[in-house]
Protein backbone atom coordinates (compact mmCIF):
# COMPACT_ATOMS: atom_id res chain seq x y z
CA UNK A 1 0.00 0.00 0.00
CA UNK A 2 2.59 2.43 1.15
CA UNK A 3 4.84 1.36 -1.43
CA UNK A 4 2.38 2.74 -3.83
CA UNK A 5 1.49 5.77 -2.77
CA UNK A 6 4.95 7.53 -2.17
CA UNK A 7 5.68 7.82 -5.82
CA UNK A 8 2.05 9.71 -6.30
CA UNK A 9 2.40 11.89 -3.55
CA UNK A 10 5.82 12.69 -4.82
CA UNK A 11 5.02 13.16 -8.13
CA UNK A 12 2.06 15.32 -7.02
CA UNK A 13 4.62 17.60 -5.55
CA UNK A 14 6.86 17.92 -8.14
CA UNK A 15 3.68 18.86 -10.54
CA UNK A 16 3.00 21.02 -7.76
CA UNK A 17 6.48 22.65 -7.66
CA UNK A 18 6.54 23.60 -11.08
CA UNK A 19 2.94 24.84 -11.09
CA UNK A 20 4.68 27.72 -8.53
CA UNK A 21 7.40 28.17 -10.30
CA UNK A 22 5.82 28.50 -13.85
CA UNK A 23 3.61 31.19 -12.48
CA UNK A 24 6.21 33.37 -11.96
CA UNK A 25 7.52 35.22 -15.41
CA UNK A 26 11.36 35.83 -15.40
CA UNK A 27 12.20 39.30 -16.75
CA UNK A 28 15.47 40.39 -17.84
CA UNK A 29 16.52 43.21 -16.02
CA UNK A 30 17.07 45.93 -18.53
CA UNK A 31 15.15 44.10 -20.86
CA UNK A 32 11.32 45.07 -19.46
CA UNK A 33 11.06 49.15 -20.72
CA UNK A 34 12.64 48.58 -24.14
CA UNK A 35 9.25 48.45 -25.19
CA UNK A 36 8.48 52.21 -23.59
CA UNK A 37 11.52 53.14 -25.03
CA UNK A 38 10.96 53.32 -28.66
CA UNK A 39 7.95 55.58 -27.57
CA UNK A 40 10.68 58.12 -27.56
CA UNK A 41 10.48 57.68 -31.47
CA UNK A 42 13.74 57.70 -33.79
CA UNK A 43 14.93 60.90 -31.97
CA UNK A 44 16.18 59.98 -28.82
CA UNK A 45 16.74 57.60 -26.10
CA UNK A 46 19.14 59.33 -23.89
CA UNK A 47 17.75 62.81 -24.22
CA UNK A 48 20.71 63.81 -26.99
CA UNK A 49 20.94 63.36 -30.39
CA UNK A 50 17.74 65.37 -31.77
CA UNK A 51 18.24 67.28 -34.56
CA UNK A 52 15.88 70.02 -34.52
CA UNK A 53 16.62 71.33 -38.72
CA UNK A 54 16.59 68.00 -40.15
CA UNK A 55 13.49 67.05 -38.37
CA UNK A 56 12.17 70.17 -40.05
CA UNK A 57 13.45 69.35 -43.08
CA UNK A 58 11.79 66.06 -42.87
CA UNK A 59 8.30 67.04 -41.94
CA UNK A 60 8.09 70.58 -43.47
CA UNK A 61 6.82 69.77 -46.79
CA UNK A 62 5.60 66.51 -46.39
CA UNK A 63 3.65 66.84 -43.47
CA UNK A 64 3.76 70.14 -42.05
CA UNK A 65 2.12 72.20 -45.09
CA UNK A 66 -0.31 69.34 -45.89
CA UNK A 67 -1.70 69.37 -42.40
CA UNK A 68 -2.33 73.39 -42.93
CA UNK A 69 -3.51 73.07 -46.10
CA UNK A 70 -6.21 70.25 -45.43
CA UNK A 71 -7.21 71.81 -42.12
CA UNK A 72 -6.64 75.73 -42.32
CA UNK A 73 -10.17 77.61 -42.22
CA UNK A 74 -10.37 80.61 -43.67
CA UNK A 75 -9.24 83.40 -41.20
CA UNK A 76 -12.45 85.85 -41.15
CA UNK A 77 -14.48 82.65 -40.66
CA UNK A 78 -12.66 81.75 -37.77
CA UNK A 79 -13.01 85.11 -36.51
CA UNK A 80 -17.17 85.61 -37.28
CA UNK A 81 -17.37 82.17 -35.83
CA UNK A 82 -15.61 83.01 -32.17
CA UNK A 83 -17.13 86.20 -31.85
CA UNK A 84 -20.68 84.37 -32.20
CA UNK A 85 -20.21 81.75 -30.10
CA UNK A 86 -16.66 81.26 -28.18
CA UNK A 87 -17.05 77.46 -27.14
CA UNK A 88 -18.53 76.30 -30.39
CA UNK A 89 -16.09 77.61 -32.48
CA UNK A 90 -13.35 76.10 -30.38
CA UNK A 91 -14.69 72.91 -30.30
CA UNK A 92 -15.24 73.53 -34.61
CA UNK A 93 -11.78 75.22 -35.65
CA UNK A 94 -9.23 75.16 -32.73
CA UNK A 95 -6.91 72.62 -31.52
CA UNK A 96 -6.61 72.27 -27.49
CA UNK A 97 -3.60 71.98 -26.22
CA UNK A 98 -3.97 70.03 -22.75
CA UNK A 99 -1.51 72.17 -20.54
CA UNK A 100 -2.00 74.07 -17.32
CA UNK A 101 -4.21 76.74 -18.75
CA UNK A 102 -6.02 75.24 -21.76
CA UNK A 103 -4.92 77.12 -24.95
CA UNK A 104 -6.18 76.77 -28.31
CA UNK A 105 -4.47 76.69 -31.29
CA UNK A 106 -6.89 78.05 -35.37
CA UNK A 107 -5.14 77.16 -38.08
CA UNK A 108 -6.08 79.69 -40.41
CA UNK A 109 -5.35 80.98 -43.99
CA UNK A 110 -6.85 84.23 -46.56
CA UNK A 111 -6.16 86.38 -49.20
CA UNK A 112 -5.44 89.77 -48.00
CA UNK A 113 -4.61 93.63 -48.72
CA UNK A 114 -1.72 95.27 -46.50
CA UNK A 115 -2.34 98.30 -45.17
CA UNK A 116 0.52 98.35 -43.14
CA UNK A 117 3.77 97.11 -42.21
CA UNK A 118 5.08 98.28 -38.46
CA UNK A 119 8.81 97.87 -37.62
CA UNK A 120 8.80 100.33 -34.69
CA UNK A 121 9.67 97.11 -32.95
CA UNK A 122 11.89 94.05 -34.15
CA UNK A 123 8.48 91.58 -33.88
CA UNK A 124 7.67 93.67 -37.24
CA UNK A 125 4.28 92.96 -38.23
CA UNK A 126 1.53 93.62 -41.16
CA UNK A 127 -1.43 95.10 -40.79
CA UNK A 128 -3.92 93.47 -43.21
CA UNK A 129 -7.83 94.08 -44.35
CA UNK A 130 -8.75 90.39 -45.66
CA UNK A 131 -10.91 89.99 -48.67
CA UNK A 132 -13.60 91.36 -49.35
CA UNK A 133 -11.40 94.86 -48.91
CA UNK A 134 -13.58 97.04 -47.09
CA UNK A 135 -10.65 99.37 -45.82
CA UNK A 136 -10.65 97.73 -42.01
CA UNK A 137 -7.90 96.04 -40.68
CA UNK A 138 -8.88 91.76 -40.17
CA UNK A 139 -6.05 90.73 -39.19
CA UNK A 140 -2.65 91.23 -37.91
CA UNK A 141 0.76 88.64 -38.99
CA UNK A 142 4.11 88.84 -37.15
CA UNK A 143 6.58 88.65 -39.72
CA UNK A 144 9.60 89.24 -37.60
CA UNK A 145 12.62 89.58 -37.59
CA UNK A 146 12.00 88.32 -33.96
CA UNK A 147 8.89 85.96 -34.35
CA UNK A 148 7.13 85.02 -30.54
CA UNK A 149 6.13 82.07 -29.22
CA UNK A 150 5.67 78.22 -30.55
CA UNK A 151 2.47 78.14 -32.55
CA UNK A 152 3.62 76.40 -35.61
CA UNK A 153 5.07 73.67 -33.30
CA UNK A 154 2.29 73.48 -31.45
CA UNK A 155 -0.77 74.18 -33.95
CA UNK A 156 -0.40 70.42 -35.14
CA UNK A 157 -1.13 67.00 -33.53
CA UNK A 158 1.61 65.04 -34.87
CA UNK A 159 4.33 66.74 -32.93
CA UNK A 160 4.49 65.76 -29.60
CA UNK A 161 6.75 66.90 -26.37
CA UNK A 162 7.00 63.21 -25.52
CA UNK A 163 8.71 62.30 -29.18
CA UNK A 164 11.02 65.05 -29.38
CA UNK A 165 12.39 64.15 -25.79
CA UNK A 166 13.25 67.00 -23.44
CA UNK A 167 12.43 71.02 -23.04
CA UNK A 168 15.68 72.51 -24.73
CA UNK A 169 15.25 69.88 -27.86
CA UNK A 170 11.28 70.83 -27.68
CA UNK A 171 12.29 74.80 -27.95
CA UNK A 172 15.36 74.23 -30.36
CA UNK A 173 12.10 72.77 -32.98
CA UNK A 174 10.09 75.49 -32.05
CA UNK A 175 12.71 78.32 -33.01
CA UNK A 176 13.75 76.13 -36.40
CA UNK A 177 10.16 75.81 -37.59
CA UNK A 178 9.84 79.67 -36.99
CA UNK A 179 13.42 80.13 -38.70
CA UNK A 180 12.12 77.88 -41.84
CA UNK A 181 9.67 80.13 -42.44
CA UNK A 182 11.22 83.45 -42.30
CA UNK A 183 13.84 81.81 -44.43
CA UNK A 184 11.14 80.37 -47.29
CA UNK A 185 8.50 83.16 -47.11
CA UNK A 186 9.37 86.60 -45.37
CA UNK A 187 13.23 87.34 -46.21
CA UNK A 188 12.29 87.11 -49.77
CA UNK A 189 9.37 89.73 -49.17
CA UNK A 190 10.76 93.14 -49.54
CA UNK A 191 8.61 94.20 -46.84
CA UNK A 192 9.41 98.05 -46.93
CA UNK A 193 7.33 97.76 -50.54
CA UNK A 194 4.37 95.53 -49.45
CA UNK A 195 2.01 97.97 -48.18
CA UNK A 196 -1.24 98.24 -50.75
CA UNK A 197 -0.22 95.07 -51.90
CA UNK A 198 -2.58 91.55 -51.74
CA UNK A 199 -0.96 88.98 -50.13
CA UNK A 200 -2.04 85.11 -49.70
CA UNK A 201 -1.22 83.55 -46.38
CA UNK A 202 -1.83 80.23 -44.58
CA UNK A 203 -0.60 80.11 -40.38
CA UNK A 204 -2.00 79.75 -37.20
CA UNK A 205 -2.81 81.84 -33.85
CA UNK A 206 -3.09 80.63 -30.63
CA UNK A 207 -5.83 81.52 -28.26
CA UNK A 208 -6.10 81.73 -24.71
CA UNK A 209 -9.13 81.09 -21.85
CA UNK A 210 -9.95 84.33 -21.51
CA UNK A 211 -7.68 86.77 -24.32
CA UNK A 212 -9.42 89.24 -26.13
CA UNK A 213 -10.22 88.27 -30.08
CA UNK A 214 -8.68 91.92 -30.66
CA UNK A 215 -4.63 90.63 -29.36
CA UNK A 216 -5.17 87.79 -31.92
CA UNK A 217 -1.37 87.93 -33.96
CA UNK A 218 -1.58 85.38 -36.62
CA UNK A 219 1.83 83.20 -37.31
CA UNK A 220 1.90 82.56 -40.97
CA UNK A 221 3.70 79.11 -41.89
CA UNK A 222 3.77 80.40 -46.00
CA UNK A 223 2.81 84.28 -47.28
CA UNK A 224 2.85 84.67 -50.76
CA UNK A 225 2.46 87.98 -52.90
CA UNK A 226 -0.26 87.43 -55.29
CA UNK A 227 1.12 90.82 -57.48
CA UNK A 228 4.13 92.46 -58.12
CA UNK A 229 5.79 94.73 -55.80
CA UNK A 230 6.39 96.62 -59.40
CA UNK A 231 3.13 97.10 -60.24
CA UNK B 1 11.40 7.33 4.71
CA UNK B 2 8.87 9.39 5.84
CA UNK B 3 10.75 11.75 7.35
CA UNK B 4 12.76 11.67 4.13
CA UNK B 5 9.25 12.83 2.45
CA UNK B 6 8.66 15.78 5.08
CA UNK B 7 12.11 17.30 4.06
CA UNK B 8 11.58 16.87 0.42
CA UNK B 9 7.98 18.52 0.54
CA UNK B 10 9.25 21.30 3.15
CA UNK B 11 11.96 21.98 0.62
CA UNK B 12 9.62 22.09 -2.23
CA UNK B 13 7.55 24.32 -0.53
CA UNK B 14 10.09 26.64 0.36
CA UNK B 15 9.70 29.29 -3.14
CA UNK B 16 5.81 28.67 -2.63
CA UNK B 17 6.44 30.39 0.73
CA UNK B 18 7.87 33.50 -1.04
CA UNK B 19 5.07 33.21 -3.51
CA UNK B 20 2.69 33.58 -1.30
CA UNK B 21 4.67 36.47 1.28
CA UNK B 22 4.93 38.57 -1.60
CA UNK B 23 1.44 38.19 -2.76
CA UNK B 24 -0.08 38.90 0.87
CA UNK B 25 2.22 42.58 1.41
CA UNK B 26 1.07 43.33 -1.84
CA UNK B 27 -2.10 43.06 -0.93
CA UNK B 28 -2.06 44.96 2.09
CA UNK B 29 0.20 47.77 0.31
CA UNK B 30 0.80 50.74 2.64
CA UNK B 31 -1.07 53.62 1.32
CA UNK B 32 1.75 55.91 1.30
CA UNK B 33 2.87 58.33 -0.93
CA UNK B 34 6.77 59.45 -0.43
CA UNK B 35 6.85 62.82 -1.83
CA UNK B 36 10.71 63.68 -2.15
CA UNK B 37 11.67 67.60 -3.23
CA UNK B 38 15.20 69.40 -3.36
CA UNK B 39 15.01 71.88 -0.53
CA UNK B 40 13.51 72.90 2.98
CA UNK B 41 14.56 76.27 2.21
CA UNK B 42 13.44 77.60 -1.30
CA UNK B 43 9.83 78.61 -1.25
CA UNK B 44 9.27 77.52 -4.41
CA UNK B 45 10.41 73.71 -3.54
CA UNK B 46 8.13 74.42 -0.18
CA UNK B 47 5.11 75.26 -1.90
CA UNK B 48 5.74 71.88 -4.22
CA UNK B 49 5.83 69.83 -1.53
CA UNK B 50 2.88 71.21 0.63
CA UNK B 51 0.53 70.94 -2.63
CA UNK B 52 1.59 67.50 -3.14
CA UNK B 53 0.71 66.94 0.74
CA UNK B 54 -2.38 68.58 0.75
CA UNK B 55 -4.01 66.96 -2.68
CA UNK B 56 -2.17 63.11 -1.59
CA UNK B 57 -4.15 63.75 1.73
CA UNK B 58 -7.18 64.69 0.41
CA UNK B 59 -7.30 61.27 -1.50
CA UNK B 60 -6.91 59.86 1.24
CA UNK B 61 -3.07 58.63 1.17
CA UNK B 62 -0.61 58.86 4.23
CA UNK B 63 2.50 61.13 3.29
CA UNK B 64 6.27 61.05 3.48
CA UNK B 65 7.86 64.36 3.17
CA UNK B 66 11.78 64.17 2.18
CA UNK B 67 14.25 66.53 0.46
CA UNK B 68 17.16 65.51 -0.98
CA UNK B 69 19.17 68.24 -1.21
CA UNK B 70 20.05 67.92 -5.03
CA UNK B 71 22.57 65.36 -3.98
CA UNK B 72 22.06 61.95 -5.61
CA UNK B 73 23.25 59.71 -3.12
CA UNK B 74 20.47 61.25 -0.13
CA UNK B 75 18.09 60.11 -3.18
CA UNK B 76 19.29 56.91 -3.31
CA UNK B 77 18.85 56.26 0.27
CA UNK B 78 15.37 57.68 -0.19
CA UNK B 79 14.12 55.52 -2.97
CA UNK B 80 15.54 52.73 -0.61
CA UNK B 81 13.13 53.90 2.30
CA UNK B 82 10.58 54.04 0.01
CA UNK B 83 10.81 50.68 -0.92
CA UNK B 84 11.15 49.03 2.39
CA UNK B 85 7.90 51.13 3.54
CA UNK B 86 6.44 49.95 0.79
CA UNK B 87 5.24 53.04 -1.03
CA UNK B 88 2.29 52.60 -3.35
CA UNK B 89 3.87 56.02 -5.49
CA UNK B 90 6.99 57.88 -5.27
CA UNK B 91 6.42 61.91 -6.25
CA UNK B 92 9.47 63.53 -6.74
CA UNK B 93 11.69 66.37 -8.04
CA UNK B 94 14.64 64.97 -9.34
CA UNK B 95 18.16 65.77 -7.39
CA UNK B 96 19.90 65.49 -10.21
CA UNK B 97 19.36 64.74 -14.67
CA UNK B 98 22.44 62.22 -15.32
CA UNK B 99 22.19 60.24 -11.79
CA UNK B 100 18.12 60.40 -10.86
CA UNK B 101 17.14 58.00 -13.84
CA UNK B 102 19.54 55.26 -12.13
CA UNK B 103 17.70 55.61 -8.21
CA UNK B 104 14.43 55.53 -9.71
CA UNK B 105 14.70 52.60 -11.89
CA UNK B 106 15.14 51.18 -8.46
CA UNK B 107 11.92 51.77 -7.49
CA UNK B 108 10.22 50.79 -10.40
CA UNK B 109 12.28 47.26 -10.45
CA UNK B 110 10.27 47.06 -6.53
CA UNK B 111 7.31 48.11 -8.41
CA UNK B 112 6.85 50.98 -6.89
CA UNK B 113 5.57 54.05 -9.68
CA UNK B 114 7.20 56.95 -9.86
CA UNK B 115 5.90 60.59 -11.14
CA UNK B 116 8.18 63.27 -11.50
CA UNK B 117 7.78 67.14 -11.47
CA UNK B 118 9.42 70.19 -12.06
CA UNK B 119 12.50 68.77 -13.23
CA UNK B 120 12.42 66.49 -16.06
CA UNK B 121 14.48 63.22 -16.30
CA UNK B 122 15.45 62.32 -20.34
CA UNK B 123 15.26 58.57 -20.12
CA UNK B 124 11.24 57.48 -20.90
CA UNK B 125 9.49 54.66 -19.36
CA UNK B 126 11.29 54.94 -15.68
CA UNK B 127 7.81 57.80 -14.57
CA UNK B 128 4.72 57.08 -15.29
CA UNK B 129 4.26 60.77 -15.50
CA UNK B 130 6.54 64.14 -15.67
CA UNK B 131 4.71 67.94 -15.05
CA UNK B 132 6.89 69.60 -16.13
CA UNK B 133 6.38 73.51 -16.57
CA UNK B 134 6.95 74.89 -20.30
CA UNK B 135 10.94 76.50 -18.28
CA UNK B 136 11.03 78.10 -22.39
CA UNK B 137 7.66 79.19 -22.98
CA UNK B 138 8.22 80.66 -19.46
CA UNK B 139 11.39 82.04 -20.71
CA UNK B 140 10.58 83.70 -23.88
CA UNK B 141 7.62 85.73 -22.07
CA UNK B 142 10.24 86.63 -19.34
CA UNK B 143 12.71 87.83 -22.54
CA UNK B 144 10.12 89.35 -24.34
CA UNK B 145 9.19 91.95 -21.26
CA UNK B 146 12.19 92.74 -20.81
CA UNK B 147 13.13 93.58 -23.82
CA UNK B 148 10.43 96.12 -24.02
CA UNK B 149 11.20 97.35 -20.24
CA UNK B 150 14.92 98.30 -21.79
CA UNK B 151 13.25 99.58 -25.24
CA UNK B 152 14.87 96.50 -27.35
CA UNK B 153 18.26 98.37 -26.68
CA UNK B 154 21.04 98.31 -23.84
CA UNK B 155 23.51 96.56 -21.79
CA UNK B 156 22.28 94.03 -19.66
CA UNK B 157 23.57 90.86 -17.87
CA UNK B 158 22.45 87.31 -17.57
CA UNK B 159 22.66 85.13 -14.21
CA UNK B 160 21.92 81.55 -14.78
CA UNK B 161 21.40 79.04 -12.34
CA UNK B 162 22.92 75.53 -11.42
CA UNK B 163 24.37 73.70 -14.71
CA UNK B 164 23.30 70.06 -13.35
CA UNK B 165 19.54 71.61 -13.44
CA UNK B 166 18.28 71.20 -17.00
CA UNK B 167 15.99 73.97 -16.35
CA UNK B 168 18.86 76.72 -15.56
CA UNK B 169 19.78 75.84 -19.60
CA UNK B 170 16.10 75.65 -20.45
CA UNK B 171 15.70 79.19 -19.33
CA UNK B 172 18.76 80.87 -20.84
CA UNK B 173 18.28 79.34 -24.13
CA UNK B 174 14.35 80.79 -23.71
CA UNK B 175 16.00 84.35 -22.89
CA UNK B 176 18.30 84.00 -25.68
CA UNK B 177 16.05 82.53 -28.09
CA UNK B 178 14.12 86.46 -27.77
CA UNK B 179 16.85 88.72 -26.65
CA UNK B 180 19.39 88.02 -28.83
CA UNK B 181 16.94 88.66 -32.11
CA UNK B 182 17.52 92.29 -30.44
CA UNK B 183 20.73 94.04 -32.14
CA UNK B 184 20.81 97.11 -30.01
CA UNK B 185 20.62 94.55 -26.67
CA UNK B 186 24.17 93.75 -25.77
CA UNK B 187 24.81 91.04 -23.25
CA UNK B 188 27.89 92.01 -20.87
CA UNK B 189 28.30 89.72 -18.31
CA UNK B 190 26.43 86.13 -17.95
CA UNK B 191 27.43 84.42 -15.01
CA UNK B 192 26.46 81.51 -12.81
CA UNK B 193 24.99 82.10 -9.38
CA UNK B 194 23.62 78.72 -8.81
CA UNK B 195 20.38 79.84 -8.03
CA UNK B 196 21.73 81.62 -4.77
CA UNK B 197 20.85 84.83 -3.64
CA UNK B 198 24.14 84.89 -1.73
CA UNK B 199 25.75 84.44 -4.56
CA UNK B 200 24.07 86.57 -6.89
CA UNK B 201 24.48 89.55 -5.12
CA UNK B 202 28.30 89.15 -4.76
CA UNK B 203 28.44 88.48 -8.37
CA UNK B 204 26.26 90.86 -9.29
CA UNK B 205 28.13 93.66 -7.03
CA UNK B 206 31.42 93.30 -8.98
CA UNK B 207 29.86 93.19 -12.27
CA UNK B 208 28.41 96.29 -11.43
CA UNK B 209 31.63 97.97 -10.23
CA UNK B 210 33.04 96.57 -13.95
CA UNK B 211 29.97 98.24 -16.00
CA UNK B 212 28.30 101.31 -15.28
CA UNK B 213 25.81 101.57 -17.33
CA UNK B 214 23.77 98.38 -16.88
CA UNK B 215 20.36 98.69 -17.94
CA UNK B 216 18.74 95.16 -16.75
CA UNK B 217 19.72 92.27 -15.38
CA UNK B 218 17.51 89.01 -15.91
CA UNK B 219 17.58 85.71 -13.68
CA UNK B 220 17.21 82.35 -13.93
CA UNK B 221 15.35 82.29 -10.93
CA UNK B 222 13.81 84.73 -8.05
CA UNK B 223 15.71 84.09 -5.44
CA UNK B 224 19.04 85.00 -8.10
CA UNK B 225 16.45 88.18 -8.73
CA UNK B 226 16.33 89.14 -5.05
CA UNK B 227 20.44 88.67 -4.69
CA UNK B 228 20.53 91.01 -7.90
CA UNK B 229 17.88 93.72 -7.03
CA UNK B 230 19.98 93.96 -3.04
CA UNK B 231 23.34 94.29 -4.95
CA UNK B 232 22.30 97.36 -7.25
CA UNK B 233 20.52 98.78 -4.08
CA UNK B 234 23.83 98.78 -2.33
CA UNK B 235 25.63 100.17 -5.28
CA UNK B 236 23.01 103.38 -4.64
CA UNK B 237 21.72 102.43 -8.04
CA UNK B 238 17.67 102.53 -8.86
CA UNK B 239 16.96 102.61 -12.78
CA UNK B 240 18.24 98.76 -13.75
CA UNK B 241 15.14 96.21 -14.88
CA UNK B 242 15.16 93.35 -12.86
CA UNK B 243 13.48 89.82 -14.11
CA UNK B 244 13.19 86.51 -12.08
CA UNK B 245 11.43 83.43 -12.59
CA UNK B 246 9.36 81.55 -10.62
CA UNK B 247 6.49 83.73 -8.75
CA UNK B 248 7.82 83.16 -5.44
CA UNK B 249 6.36 85.45 -2.66
CA UNK B 250 9.36 87.03 -1.74
CA UNK B 251 9.76 88.55 -5.80
CA UNK B 252 5.66 89.48 -5.82
CA UNK B 253 6.79 91.90 -2.59
CA UNK B 254 9.05 93.48 -4.19
CA UNK B 255 7.68 93.72 -7.36
CA UNK B 256 4.43 95.63 -4.95
CA UNK B 257 7.01 97.49 -3.29
CA UNK B 258 8.51 98.63 -6.91
CA UNK B 259 12.01 97.24 -6.94
CA UNK B 260 11.44 93.79 -8.86
CA UNK B 261 10.31 94.72 -12.18
CA UNK B 262 8.77 91.02 -13.39
CA UNK B 263 8.85 87.26 -13.16
CA UNK B 264 7.78 84.46 -14.59
CA UNK B 265 4.77 82.51 -12.61
CA UNK B 266 5.81 78.69 -12.72
CA UNK B 267 2.53 76.67 -12.34
CA UNK B 268 4.73 74.34 -9.52
CA UNK B 269 1.62 74.12 -7.05
CA UNK B 270 -0.20 72.64 -10.75
CA UNK B 271 2.49 70.11 -11.52
CA UNK B 272 2.66 68.93 -7.98
CA UNK B 273 -1.27 68.41 -7.75
CA UNK B 274 -1.74 66.42 -11.52
CA UNK B 275 1.60 64.22 -10.45
CA UNK B 276 -0.62 62.80 -7.44
CA UNK B 277 -3.42 62.90 -8.94
CA UNK B 278 -2.33 61.01 -12.05
CA UNK B 279 -0.27 58.69 -10.05
CA UNK B 280 -4.30 58.55 -7.48
CA UNK B 281 -5.36 57.53 -11.33
CA UNK B 282 -2.83 54.98 -11.71
CA UNK B 283 -2.81 53.20 -8.52
CA UNK B 284 -6.44 52.53 -8.81
CA UNK B 285 -6.77 51.75 -12.37
CA UNK B 286 -3.46 51.05 -13.90
CA UNK B 287 -3.08 54.13 -16.05
CA UNK B 288 -2.47 57.57 -15.86
CA UNK B 289 -4.79 58.12 -18.69
CA UNK B 290 -2.41 60.63 -20.41
CA UNK B 291 -1.49 59.80 -24.16
CA UNK B 292 2.14 61.15 -23.07
CA UNK B 293 4.46 60.61 -20.54
CA UNK B 294 5.97 64.41 -20.74
CA UNK B 295 3.35 66.93 -19.84
CA UNK B 296 3.93 70.70 -19.89
CA UNK B 297 2.20 72.94 -17.99
CA UNK B 298 2.27 76.78 -19.15
CA UNK B 299 4.04 79.64 -17.56
CA UNK B 300 2.61 83.11 -16.95
CA UNK B 301 4.58 86.47 -17.27
CA UNK B 302 4.01 88.31 -14.34
CA UNK B 303 3.79 92.40 -14.31
CA UNK B 304 4.03 94.36 -10.92
CA UNK B 305 0.16 94.85 -11.42
CA UNK B 306 -0.73 90.90 -11.52
CA UNK B 307 1.82 90.52 -8.25
CA UNK B 308 -1.07 90.56 -5.93
CA UNK B 309 -3.02 88.41 -7.86
CA UNK B 310 -0.86 85.25 -6.77
CA UNK B 311 0.20 83.45 -3.58
CA UNK B 312 2.26 80.47 -3.17
CA UNK B 313 2.32 80.15 -6.78
CA UNK B 314 -1.70 80.04 -7.19
CA UNK B 315 -3.49 82.30 -8.61
CA UNK B 316 -5.37 83.93 -6.36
Amino acid sequence: MRKKIRPLITLLLIVFYFLLISACTVVKIGDEKSGNEGEYSTWTKTGTGFQAADYVEDIWDDKLLPAYIEHATDYMTVISALQENREAAIGQYGLTRKTGEPFYIFKVQGIAVVVNFDDSSRNGVIYVDSMPVDGIVDATIQVGPVIRGTVIRDSVEFIRFTDVGNQLQFADLANELNNRMKKDYINPLDLNQIKGHTISFLGAFRLEKEQSLDDVIITPIKVTLMDSLDG
Amino acid sequence: MLKKLIVITLVLLIPAGFLFANGGSEKESSNLMVIITPDKDNTFFTAEADAAKAKAESLGYKTLMVVHGDDPNTESDIIDTAISEKAVAIIIDIANADASPNNLRRANDAGIPVFCMDREINVAGIAKAQLISDNFQGAQLGGEYFVELLGEKGNWVELVGKESDTNAGVRSQGYHSIIDQYPDMKMVARETANWSQTEAFSDMESILQANPDISGIICGNDTMALGAQAAIEAAGKDDIVVMGFDGNDNVLDSMLQGKIDGTVMQPNALNAEMAVELADKYIKTGSTGMDQEKILNGCFLIKPDDASKWRGFKKL
